[in-house]
């Protein structure tokens, strides 16, 4: 085992910024069901036995020793809030395992479109909280009000969640704010390929209301969060609608904005961004080089896009953070997973410039053996 | 006449493309009319590839191409396609959107689709393939509890001694997922699968 001389926080903040460190630093990102199997749950009996969830986590915590960001809270059903879970947050009806769904399934977003084309005109004139409170109130047969759409009491929970766990842990949480990306959000209203038709029929009202009505409101939420919690590093939440779905020009309009607002957020409070990239950013990943700030942030990637590809196109820019894909982490050997990752520090990690993490988070039907390699790869693995 | 209806489509222009296509039916050519309509699809999945159009192109160039399609099909006693292409969504899996813009296409495209929907047992899907020879079975899947209905699946199917071209497609699709499943092939994106249709599927006439 390499001998650990630095802070965990100080060891990420030095990856950030290409120095080198003790060991490659390490974040893991668990969900509640795949702590649950450790104690003979399903994924349904682990929702319902958030206690045993937490006492899973804190097992293999010792086990390993610790990791040096605790990814989190992924997983937000550990806050005991009714869904949905806020005004900026996922709204769309879910599927859940042992309910929806056999008990050994994921919890799924149903694709169910909740706002029809003459919704972008309602939601123009009726503000977001009042829209998002009819089409919630109709989905879920609710009586939610505006004032409570605005409330900030989950925000709350999950900002003391995340104190507490950090004091008691050496560490602190890769904070993730309960506001999600405004496309992301609305797209899942429509649905993405009604979507996609929206923004070729109707572009400028599609523009206007992701990024002229939803997305102010949304970075005000971020923002609040972000200074609320005592997290040294958060998320930037962007997980979709990059190239090649909408071009370069939509990109700009949807998510762009939103990227940049979010990191004037965090960087204005001294903190580190961390983009969390869903599905394949191939294309994409020349806007970070050419919108986010040198040595500032970190890329998340999650086993689709090409982490060597994006190392060229980066350099020293960017630490890259990552990233085998759930089904590497589901179907591949632990040594297949160890060759992978000591590949990564060899390779994204040779100017330090790496941080070891699953891509995504680790789902409900990992293979806990593979997560085990990572930590041995990160904890033991140094090149000389 | 081909390019007539692409460069419609790129501009959007879907009522001059169904009237032309009503004119060509009402003088009897309404088997050029589809041919030159999936020509014209064929042109949109190459701009596409090219990144002249994007995803919403490609959507709304298969929609436009099928209700076209539509006006054909009831002045035709025999229809060709390229082929038979069975999908669904895997059980344990509830998704749906993506798997239905792949439809979309593949349809456009030429291909004979039939489509089981989400959350398919083996049991449908073999019965599916018992009625279609030659079909390609398309399997979808975003989230992880898809990984082993796949395996499941394609298990089943063999153990059902049938041995059709299986693609798994979706979020998930990769090398790892294509040989712990056993299927032959794995499709990130729509013009993929089609690749591997055009190449596996048996042209029919229905």
């Amino acid at each position: 085992m390499i001998k650990e001389t630095m802070d965990p926080v100080d060891r990420i903040k030095a990856a950030v910024r290409f120095e080198e460190t003790d060991r490659t630093p390490l974040v893991l990102a668990f969900c509640s069901p795949l702590l649950g199997k450790l104690k003979g749950l399903t994924p349904a009996e682990s929702y319902q036995n958030l206690p045993l969830v937490v006492e899973a986590e804190e097992e293999l915590w010792k086990e390993f020793g610790g990791w040096d960001l605790r990814y989190g809270p992924i997983g937000l059903h550990d806050i005991g809030q009714t869904y949905p879970f806020g005004a900026h947050f996922w709204s769309i009806p879910r599927a859940m395992p042992g309910v929806d769904l056999p008990d050994y399934a994921d919890v799924q977003n149903r694709e169910i479109q909740l706002m029809g084309p003459d919704g972008y005109d309602r939601l123009k004139e009726m503000g977001w909280y009042a829209f998002w409170c009819e089409q919630v109130n109709t989905t879920y047969h609710r009586n939610l009000t505006v004032e409570q759409a605005k409330s900030t009491d989950f925000m709350k929970v999950k900002v003391e969640r995340a104190k507490k766990w950090s004091a008691t842990h050496g560490t602190q949480v890769l904070y993730s704010a309960s506001v999600m990306d405004p496309v992301n959000l609305l797209s899942t209203w429509r649905t993405a390929s009604d979507f996609l038709l929206d923004l070729r029929y109707q572009p400028k009202k599609v523009h206007e209301c992701v990024h002229d009505v939803i997305m102010p409101i949304f970075l005000k939420a971020y923002e609040a969060e972000v200074r609320a919690c005592e997290c040294d590093v958060v998320m930037v939440p962007a997980a979709t609608f990059q190239q090649p779905f909408i071009n370069a020009d939509n990109f700009e309009v949807l998510q762009g904005d939103w990227i940049r607002g979010c990191n004037d957020i965090i960087l204005g409070e001294g903190k580190i961004p961390v983009y969390h990239l869903d599905s394949n950013w191939d294309e994409s990943i020349y806007w970070f080089k050419e919108n986010v700030p040198y040595q500032k942030g970190i890329m998340h990637l999650g086993g689709e896009t090409d982490i060597f590809k994006a190392k060229e196109i980066l350099g020293d820019h960017m630490c890259l953070m990552g990233d085998a894909s759930c089904v590497a982490m589901q179907v591949c050997r632990p040594d297949e997973i160890r060759d992978y990752y000591k590949k990564l520090v060899d390779v994204i990690g040779a100017d330090n410039g790496y941080i070891m993490c699953e891509g995504c988070f680790l789902s409900a039907h990992t293979n806990l053996d593979n997560v085990r390699a990572i930590v041995e790869v990160a904890k033991n693995y140094k090149p000389r | 006449m081909s390019n007539y209806f692409y460069a419609r489509i790129i501009n959007m222009e879907e009522q001059e493309v169904l009237n032309r296509v009503q004119e060509m039916v009402d003088a009897g050519q309404a088997a050029e009319a589809l041919a030159q309509c999936r020509e014209a699809m064929k042109m949109v999945v190459k701009a596409y590839e090219r990144r002249d159009t994007y995803l919403d192109g490609l959507l709304d160039g298969a929609r436009i191409v099928n209700r076209a399609a539509a006006i054909c099909y009831g002045k035709m006693d025999a229809i060709p396609y390229l082929g038979e292409v069975i999908t669904c969504t895997v059980e344990d899996d509830v998704h749906q959107n993506g798997r239905l813009m792949a439809v979309s296409v593949l349809q456009a495209y030429g291909f004979h689709t039939n489509d089981l929907g989400g959350e398919v047992s083996p049991k449908r899907i073999i019965e599916a393939l018992k009625q279609t020879e030659g079909a390609v079975l398309a399997l979808s899947g975003l989230v992880s509890s898809c990984i082993d209905s796949m395996k499941r699946t394609v298990s089943a199917v063999r153990a059902a001694g049938l041995d059709p071209i299986i693609i798994v497609c979706g979020g998930l699709a990769c090398a790892h997922l294509r040989e712990y499943s056993g299927a032959q092939y794995y499709a990130k994106l729509i013009p993929d699968t089609i690749e591997i249709c055009s190449r596996h599927c048996t042209p029919v006439t229905l």
